[in-house]
C-alpha cells in the first residue's frame, strides 16, 4: 500500500531549519501566517516566471512537471520600477512646481541617479530611456500614477520592496526584497508560493500540460496599456540565470500526489482559459489559492487525526451560512466545525510527530535515555507552538481573506458566503457555460468545494431543516442581489453567468 | 326584499382559494355542482392562435407549452385536442391519462406526471433532430426546469456519444428558449417553444376582469335586497368596475409595470387577483384600516353580507384597493404571497410628490373622487397641533388615499409617481408604445438618455450632458468588471449603433408580451444585448438626472460593470484603434474627454 507523504530527514540540512522539522515534514516548508493568499499568488507568479525563463532556456523540459525543484533563474526585480512608483519621493513636488518641464526632468533625473544602491540606481541608459518615451513631464506623471492606482493593498506600511502591483501583466510580477540587506528574503514570500506551485506540479500530466499552456500565454507580451506603460517606464530586464552552485531549492512538498493538487491546478485552468478581464482572474485565481491552500491544511488534519498511515484523502467539509442577521443551527453547527477542525490538526500532529522524530535521532543523539525524552519533548513542544502560531490559524487567514469566513454579527469565526467569494465560485463553477440550473449548482457547491448550504455534512445531527431550508433561499437571494440568479418560477431558478450569457 | 344567495359569487369565491380549487378540472366540476350553465370560460386569443397551428395540415413539428403552475398549459392542451377531436373528444379518457402517443400525434399534457414514458417522449424529441425534421405533430406541456432535468438525466444515463450530443443540444436549445427567449443553436427552429409566462400578463388580466364584469352570472343579483338598496360591497365594487372602465385599465397598467420588469403572473394568480379584488373584506391590518370596522373573514359571500349588522362604513373601508392590494388577506400574505407580494413591492401610497399630495388635499378642485374624501380633513390637518390624531390612522388614510388617486384618475400621465418607478410613464409612452407598433426604437432622445448613463456607470465620473450623450466610450479591456474607475480608453460606440428591439420568440402570438431588449452594434456580425426592464430603465434615468450609480442601485451598478466588461472584450476584438496610442479618461474644465498620453512609442 503505497503512503499518501513522504518524510525527508535532510530537510534541516536543505533549509537550514533550526528544530527538527516535524511540522514541515507533515505540511510542507512552509507556510506562514503573513503570507495571505495574495501575496502566495504573486510569489507563485514569480516561480512559474522563473520556470518559464528555465524552460526557454533548456534547463527544464516544462514548466509544471513533477520532476522540478529547483529555481535556476533569480525571480524578476524590477527596482527602477518599482522606486519609480514608490520611491519617487520628488515627483508631487516636481510637478505642482512651476518650474519649466525641462527643470523638472532634470531635477527628477538627478534624483534618480542620486539614490543609493548600485541595484537601485538609475544608469545613464534608464535615464535616456526616460527621456525617449515620454515627450512631457506630465505624461510621465499620469503613467506612474496610473500604475501606482494598481497597487494592492495601498496602505499599508510594508517597505516599499514588499508592495505590489495586481500582477495582470508580466510586466508586473516581481519578488520580495529587503532592500537594507540588498537581498532577497522571506518576510513575505515565506515559501507559500512555493508549495503552492509544487502542488501543481504533482497535479497531473493533463492538467499540468493544460496549466502551462494557459500560463504560457498569460506571461506573453501584451499589447494592452498597461504593458506599454511599463515598457515607456522602464528598459526590460535582464533574467539572470543562476550558476549551478546558487541554484535554489524551493520549498518541501511532503504528498506526491493527492486529489486536491489536481481540483487545484484544473479550477487555475479552467480561470486562465475564461474569456475574463486579467484583473478579474486575478481576482478569481487569488481566491482559489486561498481557498485550495486552506482546504490542504484543514485536509491533513482530517485525514490523519485518526491513523498515521491512512490509505486516501479525506476532505473537510465547509457548513456555510449565507450572512444573516440572527443567529441560527448552522451558524453554530459552523463555529463548532472550525474548532472540531483545529482539534483535529492537534490530534495529527500527536499521531506523526515521533515517527518524524526518529527520522532525526542524530539531532538529539545522547547517552542518556533521559536527555533524550527531554529532547524529543522540546521538539515536540516547539512543534506545537509553530502549530499553533502558523498552521492552526493558516487556513482561518487564507479563508477570512477570500471572503469565506467572517465574525460579522458573532464572536466566534464561522464559514460563510460573501458576494466576492460567490462571485469566484460562480465564475469556476460555470466556467464557460451561460446557466446552470440553482439545485445543480448546490450541488456542485459539495462535490467541488464540499460547500454545504441546504443540507448537512454527514455528521451534523443538530442542524434544523427550516434553518437549512432558509439558507438555500438567502443563497438564492444573495445571487439575485449580484444579478447572477434568473427566477423563472417557483421551482425553477437558473445561476447565471453574466460574462457569457446571451442578454443580460 | 329578502337577500339572495347568488351561485355565481360562491363560483367566484372558489377562485379566491388555494391553488387546488383552481384546477381546471376542479372548477368545471364546482361549476357543474353549483348548477351554472357557464362557467368562467375566458377565450384568449393566444390560444386560438396556438391550436389553430397545431391542427393546420402541414403542422409537422414539435411544440413544447412551458411556463409555471398555473399558466394553462393543462387547459390549453386540452382545448386543443378538443377542438381536432370534436364530437369524439372522451372527456374522461382526456383525464386519466397523461401521455398519448400514436403514428398521428403525440400528445403530453403534464410530462411531470410521467413515469418511463419520459424517456420515450426525450427520445421521440431526439430524433426530430437527429432526422432534421418531425414525422407528426407532437405537443407537449411541461413546468419550467423539468425537462431540462430530465434530459440532463438521460444524458447521465446514456451510453450513446451521438445520442448524448444530441440530447445535449437539445438542453441547449430548450434553456436557452426558456431564459432567454431565443436561441442561436443549430436545428432550434426544429422546437418549438411557447412559454406561457411570457404572455401579456397585462391583457390577460384585463380579459378575466372583463369575462368576470360581463358574465350573465350577475343576473342572479337582480331582486336582492344588497343590490337595490346599494348596501352589498360585492355588487357595488362589481358595478363600479363595470361602469368605469378607466379602473380596469389603471389596475392593469400595473400588471404591465410588473411583467415589463420581468415579473410574470399566471392564470391562475391573476384570477385570484380579480376575484380578490371584487370580493374582499376590510383591511386586516390595524395600519391600513380607515374605520374600526372589523371582519372575521378575508373575503365576502353573500351568506357573510347577509349577516352583516351595520354597512355603514364599507363604501369606504371595503373598496377596490383592499382587494386590489391584498390588504384584506393581513400583513404576511400581502408581502410574500404572488400576486400581493409584487404589486406592494412598488410601494404605491408609500411614494408620492407636491402635485399627488396637494392635488389630494384639493378635493373641490379635483375632478376625480374617491371614496375615502370624507376623510380629506385629515389630510389639511397638522400633525404637530392636532394631537390627538391617530397615527396609524393618519397613515392609513394617506396611503389609501393616493392609492385610490391612482385607482380612479383617468389617463394622467403623472399618475406612476405614486410608486417607485417614477420613469415608468415615460418608459411606456417612448419605448412599450413604440414597440407595440414597430420593431425596433431609435428615438434619440431616449438613446441619448442611455448613453449618457452608461457613460457615468462605466466611467465612475459625473460626466456632463455636453460631452457624454453622443457616443459611449468603452474602456479598454482588462481593467477589471470591479473596477468603477475606468483608466484606458478602448473605443466608442455611435448612438447610431445603439437602438431597442424586442424579442422574438418562435410564435408571434396574439398577447405575447413585449420584452425590450437594448441592442449595441460592435459591428455587422457581433452585437450584445441588455434586457431594458421597468428597473433597469428607471436607473439609468435616474442616473442621467445625476442620481449616484453605486447607491441608486448597487445590484444593477454590478451587473453594468459586468456589462462594461462584456463590451470592453467585443470591442477589443474588433477596434481598430487597438494598439495604436495609450488613451486615458479625464475631466477638463468639467468636460469629460479622451486624452492621449504623450508618450513616444518608438
Amino acid at each position: 500500500m503505497d503512503s499518501l507523504h513522504t518524510y525527508s530527514s535532510e530537510l534541516m540540512k536543505k533549509y537550514g531549519i533550526k528544530h527538527i522539522p516535524i511540522i514541515e515534514n507533515m505540511w510542507g516548508h512552509r507556510f506562514r501566517t503573513d503570507q495571505t493568499p495574495s501575496i502566495i499568488f504573486f510569489e507563485l507568479l514569480c516561480v512559474i516566471e522563473s520556470q518559464l525563463q528555465a524552460k526557454r532556456a533548456g534547463l527544464i523540459s516544462s514548466i509544471f512537471s513533477s520532476e522540478n525543484k529547483t529555481l535556476y533563474f533569480k525571480h524578476r526585480q524590477f527596482f527602477k520600477l518599482r522606486i519609480l512608483i514608490y520611491q519617487n519621493e520628488i515627483l508631487e513636488t516636481l510637478i505642482h512646481s512651476e518650474l519649466s518641464d525641462e527643470d523638472r526632468w532634470e531635477r527628477q533625473f538627478e534624483y534618480l541617479r542620486g539614490i543609493n544602491g548600485e541595484l537601485f540606481q538609475f544608469k545613464d541608459e534608464d535615464i535616456e530611456h526616460l527621456k525617449n518615451s515620454f515627450s512631457s513631464f506630465e505624461s510621465f506623471y499620469n503613467a506612474i500614477k496610473i500604475l501606482s492606482s494598481l497597487t494592492f493593498d495601498p496602505l499599508s506600511n510594508k517597505r516599499w520592496t514588499s508592495k505590489f502591483i495586481y500582477p495582470i501583466s508580466s510586466d508586473y510580477i516581481w519578488c520580495d526584497f529587503d532592500n537594507r540587506k540588498s537581498t532577497e528574503d522571506r518576510r513575505f514570500f515565506c515559501r507559500g508560493g512555493e508549495l503552492a506551485y509544487l502542488m501543481l506540479c504533482r497535479a497531473g500530466n493533463e492538467v499540468c500540460e493544460e496549466l502551462e499552456k494557459y500560463f504560457e500565454l498569460w506571461l506573453d507580451k501584451q499589447d494592452n496599456s498597461f504593458a506599454k506603460l511599463a515598457n515607456l517606464l522602464v528598459r526590460e530586464e535582464e533574467r539572470i540565470q543562476l550558476r549551478e552552485e546558487s541554484r535554489k531549492d524551493l520549498g518541501y512538498l511532503p504528498y506526491k500526489k493527492l486529489p486536491i493538487f489536481t481540483d487545484f491546478a484544473n479550477d487555475l485552468s479552467k480561470v486562465l482559459s475564461l474569456e475574463l478581464e486579467r484583473l478579474d482572474k486575478v481576482k478569481v485565481m487569488i481566491d482559489m489559492v486561498g481557498y485550495h491552500i486552506g482546504n490542504y491544511v484543514l485536509s491533513i488534519g482530517e485525514t490523519y487525526h485518526k491513523s498515521s498511515n491512512p490509505a486516501e484523502l479525506k476532505k473537510p467539509s465547509y457548513l456555510v451560512e449565507v450572512l444573516s442577521k440572527a443567529t441560527n443551527s448552522i451558524r453554530k453547527s459552523s463555529i463548532q466545525s472550525i474548532s472540531a477542525q483545529r482539534n483535529k490538526l492537534k490530534r495529527s500532529l500527536t499521531l506523526r510527530a515521533d515517527e518524524i522524530i526518529h527520522l532525526y535521532e542524530d539531532v538529539i543523539d545522547s547517552e542518556e535515555e533521559t536527555e533524550i525524552q527531554k529532547k524529543s519533548k522540546e521538539e515536540l513542544s516547539y512543534a506545537e507552538s509553530y502549530l499553533a502560531s502558523h498552521i492552526s490559524n493558516y487556513s482561518n487567514v487564507c479563508f477570512r481573506h477570500i471572503g469565506f469566513l467572517s465574525k460579522k454579527n458573532t464572536r466566534s469565526y464561522r464559514y460563510v458566503l460573501t458576494e466576492d467569494f460567490l462571485h469566484s465560485l460562480v465564475v469556476t463553477i460555470l466556467g464557460n457555460e451561460k446557466r446552470m440550473e440553482f439545485s445543480n449548482f448546490v450541488k456542485q457547491l459539495i462535490t467541488q468545494y464540499s460547500i454545504y448550504v441546504d443540507t448537512s455534512p454527514e455528521n451534523e445531527r443538530e442542524l434544523i431543516q427550516r434553518d437549512l431550508n432558509r439558507n438555500s433561499k438567502n443563497l438564492a437571494s444573495l445571487l439575485y442581489q449580484m444579478g447572477m440568479l434568473r427566477h423563472l418560477s417557483d421551482a425553477c431558478s437558473y445561476v447565471i453567468n453574466p460574462y457569457r450569457e446571451d442578454s443580460v | 326584499m329578502t337577500w339572495k344567495q347568488n351561485n355565481w359569487v360562491k363560483y367566484l369565491e372558489g377562485y379566491c382559494q388555494g391553488k387546488n380549487q383552481i384546477q381546471d378540472e376542479y372548477v368545471r366540476k364546482v361549476a357543474e355542482s353549483l348548477g351554472l350553465d357557464e362557467p368562467l370560460n375566458i377565450q384568449f386569443e393566444w390560444q386560438k392562435q396556438i391550436t389553430q397551428q397545431f391542427e393546420s395540415e402541414d403542422a409537422h413539428g414539435v411544440i413544447i407549452l412551458t411556463g409555471t403552475a398555473g399558466d394553462g398549459k393543462t387547459k390549453l392542451c386540452r382545448d386543443i385536442v378538443k377542438q381536432i377531436d370534436g364530437d369524439s373528444f372522451d372527456e374522461d379518457k382526456w383525464n386519466a391519462k397523461s401521455y398519448f402517443c400514436s403514428s398521428e400525434r403525440t400528445i403530453v399534457k403534464d410530462f411531470s406526471e410521467l413515469q418511463n414514458e419520459k424517456s420515450l417522449v426525450i427520445q421521440e424529441l431526439l430524433d426530430v433532430l437527429v432526422n432534421g425534421a418531425s414525422n407528426k405533430p407532437i405537443l407537449i406541456a411541461v413546468n419550467d426546469g423539468i425537462l431540462v432535468e430530465e434530459i440532463d438525466n438521460f444524458i447521465l444515463a446514456s451510453q450513446n456519444e451521438e445520442s448524448e450530443k444530441k440530447a445535449t443540444q437539445l438542453k441547449e436549445i430548450i434553456e436557452d428558449k426558456i431564459n432567454l427567449g431565443f436561441s442561436n443553436c443549430e436545428q432550434q427552429e426544429l422546437i418549438k417553444l411557447i412559454n406561457l409566462s411570457k404572455l401579456n400578463a397585462k391583457e390577460n388580466f384585463s380579459l378575466i376582469l372583463d369575462e368576470i364584469i360581463n358574465h350573465s352570472g350577475w343576473e342572479g343579483c337582480n331582486s336582492c335586497e344588497g343590490q337595490s338598496n346599494k348596501s352589498c360591497p360585492i355588487y357595488n365594487k362589481y358595478s363600479l368596475l363595470k361602469t368605469n372602465g378607466n379602473i380596469q385599465e389603471n389596475l392593469s397598467n400595473i400588471i404591465l409595470l410588473l411583467q415589463l420588469n420581468n415579473e410574470h403572473f399566471t392564470i391562475r394568480e391573476l384570477l385570484n387577483l380579480a376575484t380578490n379584488t371584487i370580493l374582499a373584506s376590510t383591511p386586516k391590518a390595524k395600519h391600513l384600516k380607515a374605520t374600526k370596522k372589523d371582519t372575521n373573514y378575508p373575503i365576502f359571500n353573500c351568506n357573510r353580507v347577509r349577516r352583516v349588522n351595520s354597512f355603514e362604513e364599507f363604501e369606504y373601508e371595503s373598496t377596490i384597493e383592499v382587494g386590489y392590494w391584498g390588504m384584506n388577506l393581513g400583513p404576511h400574505k400581502m408581502n410574500n404571497a404572488r400576486p400581493y407580494s409584487e404589486i406592494n413591492k412598488l410601494m404605491f401610497g408609500e411614494l408620492s410628490t407636491n402635485h399627488w399630495d396637494n392635488y389630494l388635499k384639493k378635493k373641490l378642485e379635483r375632478k376625480v373622487e374617491i371614496p375615502l374624501d370624507d376623510f380629506n380633513d385629515l389630510l389639511n390637518s397638522k400633525k404637530a397641533t392636532d394631537l390627538d390624531i391617530d397615527a396609524d390612522l393618519w397613515g392609513a388614510i394617506v396611503r389609501r388615499s393616493r392609492i385610490q388617486l391612482y385607482c380612479y384618475q383617468n389617463g394622467d400621465d403623472k399618475a406612476f409617481s405614486l410608486q417607485k418607478f417614477a420613469s415608468f410613464s415615460y418608459f411606456k409612452s417612448l419605448v412599450f408604445d413604440e414597440l407595440q407598433e414597430n420593431d425596433n426604437c431609435h428615438n434619440i432622445d431616449l438613446i441619448s438618455l442611455i448613453v449618457l448613463a452608461l457613460n457615468r456607470i462605466f466611467h465612475g465620473r459625473y460626466i456632463s450632458e455636453n460631452t457624454g450623450k453622443d457616443r459611449l466610450y468603452i474602456p479598454e479591456k482588462d481593467q477589471g468588471s470591479i473596477t468603477p474607475i475606468s483608466i484606458f480608453h478602448g473605443d466608442e460606440l455611435r448612438d447610431r449603433d445603439i437602438y431597442i428591439t424586442k424579442v422574438k420568440g418562435d410564435f408571434e402570438l396574439t398577447g405575447s408580451r413585449i420584452e425590450p431588449v437594448i441592442v449595441f452594434d460592435i459591428d455587422r456580425n457581433i452585437s450584445l444585448k441588455l434586457s431594458l426592464t421597468v428597473e433597469l430603465f428607471d436607473f439609468l434615468y435616474r442616473v442621467s438626472k445625476g442620481s449616484p450609480p453605486n447607491t441608486t442601485n448597487p445590484r444593477l451598478y454590478k451587473k453594468l460593470l459586468i456589462f462594461r466588461s462584456k463590451l470592453a472584450s467585443q470591442i477589443s476584438n474588433t477596434s481598430k484603434l487597438s494598439g495604436k496610442r495609450i488613451e486615458t479618461y479625464t475631466i477638463k474644465d468639467g468636460e469629460f474627454r479622451t486624452s492621449t498620453l504623450k508618450v513616444n512609442h518608438g
